[in-house]
């Protein structure tokens, strides 16, 4: 696959993953801008790797982690943004409003929590794989899902953290 | 619903926000040619500073030398020279790739403790007088950049430093922990702490990437010898700039030259002192103001004062307003000849 046909196919989905990962979607923005361009540079040697896509989301995790470093910022979905997101119609009534007060939670968490959420529940990526992209042990991995979990099960209803539908 | 789809769902929704993939396709060719540029300019200290070239043609007998045999260290500087202003530089490395020679020294006049050198190549020297990507991508250079570590100076040292360097350490420098870049990217980079000062080592692929910036950190050493000087000093500022600091800046290619105060705090403002031909009399706009400053003909353009000095050399000043560009313009001290030996050395 040529730079030009990933940014072709694959673009939007990167774009979707940084901004789960970030929950700001200008940061992922600048996010995904600057990984394309550090990749571009060398994309025949990432073209040539077995799972290209997954080296890219491991740039953009570690670029998000970095840039929360540098600039501090804290970064809250709006809830007007959220709404507009989501036509409320479309939802279940019950539903919706757990999901929208987990959704602001989600983007409350920590840097590193968020994105052990995102990598296992938006990327389907098991703790091992987890532990490679951040960099860390799968213990620490386990820490992160735990502290984050805890923290929004706060936001779930009894019968969803039992896994009662 | 249980809970692995409650929190997959409010993924989801949050993945609904990312921005429109045209936009940013449309904006990357944009960005991928500004960022080799940013990259490179960003080892240019001060230079990147000010958004403008800092290299400026070289009279003969102020060109670095040409191929060869480096010269050895030119050994310590001489005391600044009356009328002068003057930074101390901080650190040094003893070891550098073969071929490389001082390029630029940027120092830091006030409380900020700060520092950029740059050895590099003739490669680079003639990179930084056209700005042409294709040879930076050739061309050999090593930064050596210092700066206070703000985080630390509040909450104290912590260990490992992660937030500071930018990364887990995953290499030492003497004692320290340290942060060494992905080693594919376009410049290698270590980072690490001592003294709650951030020391940056940057290597360019051609210059050995990744071993020779760890070997380069590893050689850093502190620098009490060395000194960035500009030759001129301001006499008048305003009452703003009372307490700020500035970064001091010194550079060179085989051809040209600049020095320059920029401001580190407070409002932006930079002066600076260029040789003859930077600024080509082609590239005069008929709408700059024309106006008179020390006795010469110059011109002002959004708040930027460009005259031509009797020697030739070019006196730039980015200030607040036209007044305050005047009056810097007018009370400055042009003092002697900045000392220059260490272009050229290693």
């Amino acid at each position: 696959m040529t730079f030009d046909e990933y940014l072709a196919t694959r673009v939007s989905a990167l774009l979707r993953f940084a901004t789960v990962v970030a929950c700001d979607p200008h940061l992922a923005e600048d996010v995904v801008q600057d990984v394309l361009v550090r990749a571009h540079g060398r994309w025949s040697r990432i073209a040539a790797m077995e799972q290209p896509e997954a080296y890219l989301k491991r740039m953009v995790v570690n670029e998000c982690l970095r840039s929360r470093r540098r600039t501090r910022r804290t970064v809250l979905l709006a809830h007007d943004s959220l709404d507009a997101a989501s036509p409320r119609l479309l939802d279940h009534a019950g539903a919706y409003g757990e999901r929208d007060d987990l959704a602001r939670r989600i983007a409350a968490l920590p840097p590193k929590q968020r994105a052990v959420v995102a990598l296992r529940y938006y990327d389907g990526r098991t703790d091992a794989e987890i532990a490679e992209y951040l960099g860390c042990r799968e213990g620490t991995v386990r820490a992160h899902a735990s502290r984050a979990l805890a923290t929004l099960r706060a936001a779930l209803s009894p019968s969803t953290v039992h896994g009662r539908s | 619903m249980n809970e692995h789809d409650a929190i997959l769902a409010a993924l989801e929704r949050i993945a609904t926000q990312a921005p429109p993939p045209d936009r940013v396709v449309a904006n990357l060719s944009a960005r991928i040619r500004a960022h080799r540029q940013r990259r490179a300019l960003l080892t240019l200290g001060g230079a990147a500073a000010v958004g403008v070239p800092a290299f400026i043609v070289l009279r003969p007998d102020q060109a670095g030398p040409g191929p060869g045999p480096a010269p050895a260290s030119a050994g310590p500087d001489p005391s600044p020279r009356p009328g002068n202003t003057w930074a101390p530089m901080l650190f040094r490395p003893t070891w550098l790739p073969d071929g490389v020679t001082e390029v630029s020294r940027v120092g830091h006049k006030g409380d900020e403790p700060g520092q950029s050198r740059i050895w590099a190549d003739d490669i680079y020297r003639r990179w930084a007088e056209t700005f042409k990507d294709e040879t930076l991508r050739e061309s050999r250079f090593v930064g050596v950049d210092v700066k206070r570590a703000a985080e630390l100076a509040t909450r104290g040292p912590v260990s490992p430093p992660v937030d500071v360097l930018g990364g887990e350490p995953n290499t030492t420098v003497g004692d320290h922990p340290a942060y060494v870049t992905d080693p594919d990217d376009d410049l290698a980079e270590v980072t690490w702490l001592v003294d709650n000062l951030l020391i940056k080592v940057t290597v360019s692929p051609a210059a050995g990437g990744y071993d020779a910036a760890l070997r380069v950190a590893r050689s850093v050493v502190p620098d009490r010898t060395s000194r960035v000087e500009v030759g001129f000093s301001l006499r008048w500022l305003p009452a703003r700039f009372g307490r700020t600091g500035w970064r001091v800046t010194s550079s060179v290619t085989a051809t040209k030259w600049s020095q320059q105060l920029v401001s580190l705090h407070d409002d932006f403002m930079v002066v600076g002192l260029h040789s003859p031909g930077f600024f080509p009399t082609s590239d005069t706009n008929p709408d700059d103001t024309q106006i008179t400053v020390r006795g010469r003909q110059g011109t002002l353009s959004d708040g930027v004062l460009l005259v031509e000095l009797a020697d030739g050399s070019w006196l730039r000043v980015g200030a607040g307003n036209r007044t305050e560009a005047v009056r810097i313009a007018n009370d400055l001290i042009i003092g002697q000849p900045a000392y220059r030996g260490w272009v050229g050395t290693r």
